[in-house]
């Protein structure tokens, strides 16, 4: 396994246009079973800013800001917090405070959501 | 001076002595040049005509020195294209060599493909590329 290849490749799926980009880092990369690669793809995913990439790192449960792993968790919320448009974060934030079946998620959603707005 | 002469005469009938032996030693130094050996025959040096040599006496004609300094001349001749024969096929060998060794390098060349992992996994490449393809990428390198 080469890393640096790996991050280049997560690396441009992040700066790729077509949507399925997307699907491709959820699948592969926020499965993975090393932590490096599921904070490197959290990261890649919230870069792109969209409601599906954002959805995926905040929604779902053991991935992006609900993963398991403490060190994946910070630096999934530290990208969250260095978003310049955070708008459809804190819809996507809001709507999981709000609708969620699990209440874990919900308190993460409610906490990262109160430091989103801390810190604009 | 009185007491001088005697001793003077002396010296003047040693230095005479000295001197007649000398010239004698010379004489027999210069027989003995011409008979290297000093080899006597009943009590007679031998002087330097007695070894004289006998291959000169027997001067070959004009006829067979001519044919002999043939044949040296044509052995010569021959170790000659002999030494450059052997030179003429190292250098061949040795051309065939080089010809072999330049023909694998490009053969090896021609089947080798190379990609350097800078240009192949660069970012900005890498994004041109179809998601399908960067997908089996990512695949290949987590072994998935």
């Amino acid at each position: 396994m080469n890393n640096r290849r790996i991050k280049n490749i997560i690396e441009a799926l992040a700066r790729h246009n077509d949507e399925d980009s997307i699907r491709v880092l959820d699948e592969l990369g926020t499965n993975c079973p090393i932590d490096e690669i599921r904070e490197m793809t959290s990261k890649a995913l919230i870069k792109k800013n969209t409601h599906k990439s954002l959805e995926t790192v905040i929604v779902n449960k053991g991935k992006g800001i609900n993963d398991l792993s403490a060190r994946v968790a910070m630096t999934a919320i530290n990208e969250l917090l260095a978003l310049k448009d955070k708008t459809e974060a804190i819809k996507i934030l809001e709507d999981t405070i709000n609708m969620h079946s699990e209440k874990e998620v919900q308190d993460t959603a409610r906490s990262v959501k109160a430091l989103m707005s801390f810190s604009s | 001076m009185q007491k001088i002469s005697p001793l003077r005469a002396s010296v003047a009938k040693a230095f005479n002595d000295f001197k007649a032996n000398r010239l004698k030693k010379s004489e027999d130094s210069q027989n003995l040049h011409t008979n290297p050996f000093g080899i006597t025959f009943k009590g007679v040096l031998l002087q330097s005509d007695v070894f004289e040599s006998s291959t000169a006496a027997q001067k070959p004609a004009i006829k067979d020195r001519l044919a002999s300094g043939t044949k040296l001349l044509a052995s010569a001749w021959v170790g000659t294209i002999n030494k450059f024969n052997s030179m003429k096929s190292a250098a061949i060998s040795f051309g065939k060599k080089i010809k072999d060794s330049a023909k694998n390098t490009i053969d090896m060349l021609n089947n080798t493909n190379v990609e350097f992992d800078v240009f192949k996994y660069n970012v900005s490449r890498l994004q041109k590329q179809p998601v399908a393809e960067l997908e089996s990428m990512l695949r290949n390198e987590l072994g998935v």
